[in-house]
């Protein structure tokens, strides 16, 4: 690198400080490709941006695709399998009070199928059958006397 | 740009055996956008390669994560992708710079949205669709440049020519010409956007 200051001319703006010195002689550096490692300067970056709009390069282009799309669907694969027991987890809970609810419910229908069927079903034919003279129709105290009648009659042995 | 009424419905038909777990359509898909996206939109935008590759990369995985969201509109999944690029450019930005703002002119730029039908054009035809664009942004910012300064730039990065074949065009040594160039970039960068 020569040396800028001594026929530096004045149309071109004020001398160069050594710190501009020094980032105009890494950017040139950078630019030709003689450092493994850029420095990490804005005018760097937009040299880098003007070279990639004026001169691409196709094939580091399509090679940094090509890797870049497979890197990309193994790592979403990858990303969904991670997700895969998370998802099965919350899916089988899920289907666990699906199952409860059903049976929950089945088991309610049932039971209040089951007690209206007993209630229909069951009834005793003295809540249904008319009423008819006989025991049933006799005043209580008849029914007390024939009981009395009854037990005089085993107990004394003879007729009324 | 017009593409074959064929050549439409392919890409169509890609997209919804994508959206329906295809993953052979999903990857013709991203293959026909990964190199437009990284050589024309990020690239440019970016400078630094490597970064260009990550943000290529996290572009990608977000249009996966969301492409059940996408909806055929006609222009392709082109515009789609390259709008997600571009959000991408724009927080790497942001990230670097450690500031919440940006320069207006470059959310501005890299917001600038090519109104072109892209569906069914092949990689290489959306690419030079975008670099035409982005080379008519970069050349008015350095329509903007002071004569000299504007040359330097055109001397060593768009004719590729020496340092020494560029100091003798300006008539100034070498290390002379490394430091126009330097103040040739930092101006640019002005007109043209943060990047």
């Amino acid at each position: 690198m020569s040396d800028p200051t001594p026929d530096w001319n004045p149309e071109d703006g004020p001398p160069p400080s050594d710190d501009e010195l020094a980032e105009a002689t890494a950017l040139a550096r950078a630019l030709d490709g003689a450092v493994a490692t850029a420095p990490d300067s804005e005018a760097l970056r937009m040299g880098l941006r003007v070279r990639a709009l004026a001169h691409p390069d196709r094939d580091a282009a399509k090679a940094v695709a090509d890797r870049v799309v497979r890197d990309a669907l193994q790592q979403h694969r990858s990303a969904w399998f991670a997700r895969a027991p998370r998802l099965r987890l919350v899916a089988g809970f899920v289907a666990l009070v699906g199952v409860g609810l059903a049976g929950g419910a089945y088991v309610r229908r049932n039971t209040e199928r089951s007690a209206t069927a007993t209630t229909a079903t069951t009834v005793s034919a003295v809540f249904t059958a008319p009423v008819e003279p006989g025991a049933g129709s006799m005043p209580a105290t008849r029914l007390y006397d024939r009981g009395l009648r009854d037990y005089r009659a085993s107990l004394l042995g003879g007729d009324e | 740009m017009t593409a074959s009424d064929a050549a439409v419905a392919e890409e169509r038909a890609l997209v919804e055996a994508a959206q329906e777990g295809d993953r052979a359509a999903l990857q013709s898909l991203l293959d026909r956008v990964a190199r437009p996206l990284y050589a024309a939109v990020i690239l440019p935008r970016i400078g630094n390669p490597a970064d260009a590759e990550d943000i290529l990369r996290d572009t990608l995985l977000r249009g996966m994560e969301r492409f059940d969201t996408f909806r055929w509109t006609g222009a392709g999944v082109f515009p789609w992708f390259r709008q997600i690029a571009v959000n991408q450019v724009i927080d790497h930005v942001r990230r670097r710079q450690r500031r919440g703002r940006l320069e207006d002119r470059f959310e501005e730029h890299v917001n600038h949205v090519v109104p072109l039908h892209h569906a069914g054009a092949d990689d290489a035809l959306i690419e030079a669709q975008e670099r035409a664009a982005s080379s008519r942004d970069l050349h008015a910012a350095m329509a903007t440049l002071n004569d000299r300064y504007r040359r330097a730039v055109e001397l060593r990065l768009l004719e590729e020519r020496s340092r020494e074949e560029c100091a003798a065009a300006l008539g100034v040594t070498v290390g002379n010409f490394d430091v126009i160039l330097h103040r040739a970039l930092a101006a640019l960068r002005k007109a043209y956007g943060v990047g």
